[in-house]
């Protein structure tokens, strides 16, 4: 009998199993070619193939089906495997650890072979448990399995938390350690009612929970960006459900049509809706895949090839200013050395607004005192500050404090600093303002320079977009600073905007942030 | 006794532009143009640090990676990889693969890869 409490526990199953799978994809398709990613994939199919087990097995009409669907547990012995695998991977000791991954898989073979040759040393029948109208009865092998399920992964976890502990790459497996405890912790409570000791798998379904300290590092620690992951994770769940319920309906009407039309044999609908399929979604996909690679191995591929020459330039134009030239080579030397640092500049900036649009990667996140930074940024362009004869006033508290990647907003506040110096007249004054206010950090920076006309200002922050007041001013810009500058906050959780009365009336540019 | 360096690095300029700065500071540093001589070279001579380019002819610098990690004699040498082919799978796979730190060439100058060996090498 279906009872409402059945009906719970396997929704909680389904739902985990659902989770599993997206983010098994998601993490997957991040980089297919990584050992990690593929590991770490065909260990949350392993769990949702079992999640998948936990929703069919109570709901199946007959015995033999029954037998039939719970009998898919046994893909469990996969489960220790890929986790040690993904463990290892993460800790970088796969090389050392290869005899002990070979010895599971070896068991796990082992195990899966036995369990076929003899089915009732595995499980012996199913039988009604608790609120399932069917459950396992397991056998002597189901509980080696068990066992080879707990040690098997344990094991490496072990090794991970030692190497933890001996403060190794601490950020990144800090989430790993937690996502296991809980997807195990949770898991293994299923097994308890399989040798008949009366835990409810209700209290082991949230076996998807274990995603939770996973997002928890994914938002803590920014190794992601965290609305990607779940607006992928979502996607690729809607898209799996969306499958299943296509392939349901393509049964149905399977049926059917063997049913009305004589003529219609019941491999006809199957292979001609796979061959369909096939070429459909080969089309689809190809011309995704290209659009994306194309854009961005261009760029990369250019970039580099661009780097190399820069390169010796840049280093051949240092070693002749080592030779202590006369003043005129040195004039010249120097000026040779001012363009290369700017197409080095340019082509970076070419380079990283790509990597910053075509992937999420990892956002280190530190403590930043903006005003510090500031005074960093402004004495590394003293000379250029000084060459215009301007004024630079730091206003505002003393020190903000906010937790972001110094790197990345180091960048953001030199492409603002660089542009209210390129676009101020000779002689005037800029003004910097930093404050904190309501759990936020604000930044601006205050010039008299060119302005922008109030039509154009959210046209600025678009990449390769330049006013005509820029264009005029400074012939070398590209427009990609601000995009960057931009996107970086926006990847901060904070907002960048621009205020100016018009062109010739000065203008503010100014970012929020998160305090820390 | 002088620490020993190898650059692995097919471009002679930038190589030659590295390996002079270094003996000039009192290190003892060499230049193969591809993986296969770097090897021949290490069965001669034993090496404290390598700096290895990415692209190179013949083996890849990912491949002489793999394979100074995978040998006994050579994996404890600290392997930095110096390149201007950077993206954030270049810097992964060179992590996975065991280097201990990536450098961006366009963006170093050779007195900070001076200094970064003499912090490795101290």
């Amino acid at each position: 009998m279906i009872t409402s409490q059945l009906i719970l526990t396997i929704a909680i199953h389904g739902i985990s199993g659902f989770i599993l799978l997206g983010a098994g994809l998601f993490v997957f398709l991040q980089n297919p070619n990584r050992f990690i990613n593929q590991a770490f994939f065909l260990n949350f199919i392993f769990i949702a193939i079992y999640e998948a087990g936990m929703v069919l097995g109570p709901l199946m009409p007959t015995y033999e089906l029954a037998y039939l669907v719970w009998f898919t547990n046994l893909l469990d012995v996969g489960i220790p495997v890929t986790t040690s695998a993904v463990i290892l991977a993460a800790i970088n000791k796969l090389k050392e650890w290869r005899w002990y991954l070979i010895g599971s898989t070896v068991i796990a073979v082992g195990i899966f072979i036995t369990a076929l040759v003899e089915p009732r040393w595995f499980l012996p029948q199913v039988t009604p448990k608790l609120y399932f109208p069917w459950y396992l009865d397991g056998g002597w092998l189901y509980l080696v399995m068990v066992v080879f399920f707990i040690f098997g992964a344990l094991i490496p976890y072990i090794a991970m938390l030692r190497a933890y502990m001996s403060g190794y790459d601490r950020e990144r497996i800090e989430y790993f350690l937690l996502m296991y405890a809980f997807g195990f912790g949770f898991g293994n409570l299923n097994f308890a009612l399989v040798f008949n000791i009366p835990i409810d798998p209700l209290i082991g379904a949230p076996i998807g929970l274990g995603l939770i300290p996973l997002a928890y590092g994914v938002v803590a620690k920014n190794l992601l960006n965290i609305r990607v992951v779940f607006a992928r994770a979502a996607l690729f769940s809607a898209g799996i459900a969306t499958l299943a319920a296509l392939l349901t309906l393509l049964i149905f009407l399977n049926d059917l049509l063997v049913q009305t039309v004589p003529w219609v044999q019941f491999w006809t609908v199957p292979i001609f809706t796979s061959v369909v399929a096939f070429v459909v979604g080969r089309l689809f996909w190809s011309k995704l895949v290209e659009n994306d690679r194309v854009k961005y191995e261009f760029i990369t591929v250019a970039t580099h090839k661009l780097r190399t020459p820069l390169t010796q330039i840049s280093w051949g134009v240092r070693s002749l200013l080592d030779t202590n030239p006369t003043p005129d080579v040195r004039a010249l030397a120097e000026h040779i050395q001012r363009s290369s640092n700017r197409l080095i500049e340019l082509t970076n900036a070419l380079f990283e607004t790509t990597e910053e649009t075509s992937q999420q990667y990892a956002y280190r996140k530190e403590h930043v005192g903006l005003t510090a930074l500031t005074k960093e940024v402004l004495e590394r362009m003293s000379s250029f500050i000084a060459a215009k004869k301007l004024t630079v006033n730091l206003h505002g508290d003393a020190e903000v404090t906010v937790t972001g990647d110094l790197r990345r907003l180091t960048s953001v506040i030199e492409v603002l600093m660089e542009n209210a110096i390129n676009y101020s007249p000779q002689g005037e004054v800029i003004q910097i303002i930093t404050y904190q206010k309501g759990g936020k950090a604000y930044y601006s920076i205050h010039d008299h320079g060119i302005g922008v006309e109030s039509e154009e200002q959210h046209r600025i922050f678009t990449r390769f977009y330049r006013t005509d007041a820029a264009k005029r001013a400074d012939t070398e810009g590209v427009g990609l600073g601000l995009a960057m500058a931009k996107n970086i906050i926006k990847r901060h959780g904070g907002n960048m905007g621009v205020e100016s009365e018009g062109t010739g009336k000065g203008s503010v540019f100014w970012f929020s942030l998160p305090h820390a | 006794m002088p620490k020993s360096i190898l650059y692995i690095e097919d471009e002679s300029f930038i190589g030659r532009t590295i390996i002079n700065k270094l003996k000039e500071n009192g290190f003892e540093a060499e230049i193969a143009a591809d993986g296969e001589s770097a090897f021949e070279m290490m069965k001669e001579k034993k090496f404290d640090l390598i700096l290895l380019d990415l692209i190179l002819p013949k083996m890849s610098g990912f491949d002489v990676l793999k394979k100074l990690k995978e040998d006994a004699t050579t994996k404890t040498i600290p392997v930095v990889v110096f390149s201007n082919q950077s993206t954030h799978e270049d810097k992964d796979r060179a992590r996975d693969l065991g280097a201990l730190d990536f450098r961006v060439k366009v963006n170093s100058t050779p007195n900070e890869v001076l200094a970064l060996a003499r912090t490795i090498l101290q």
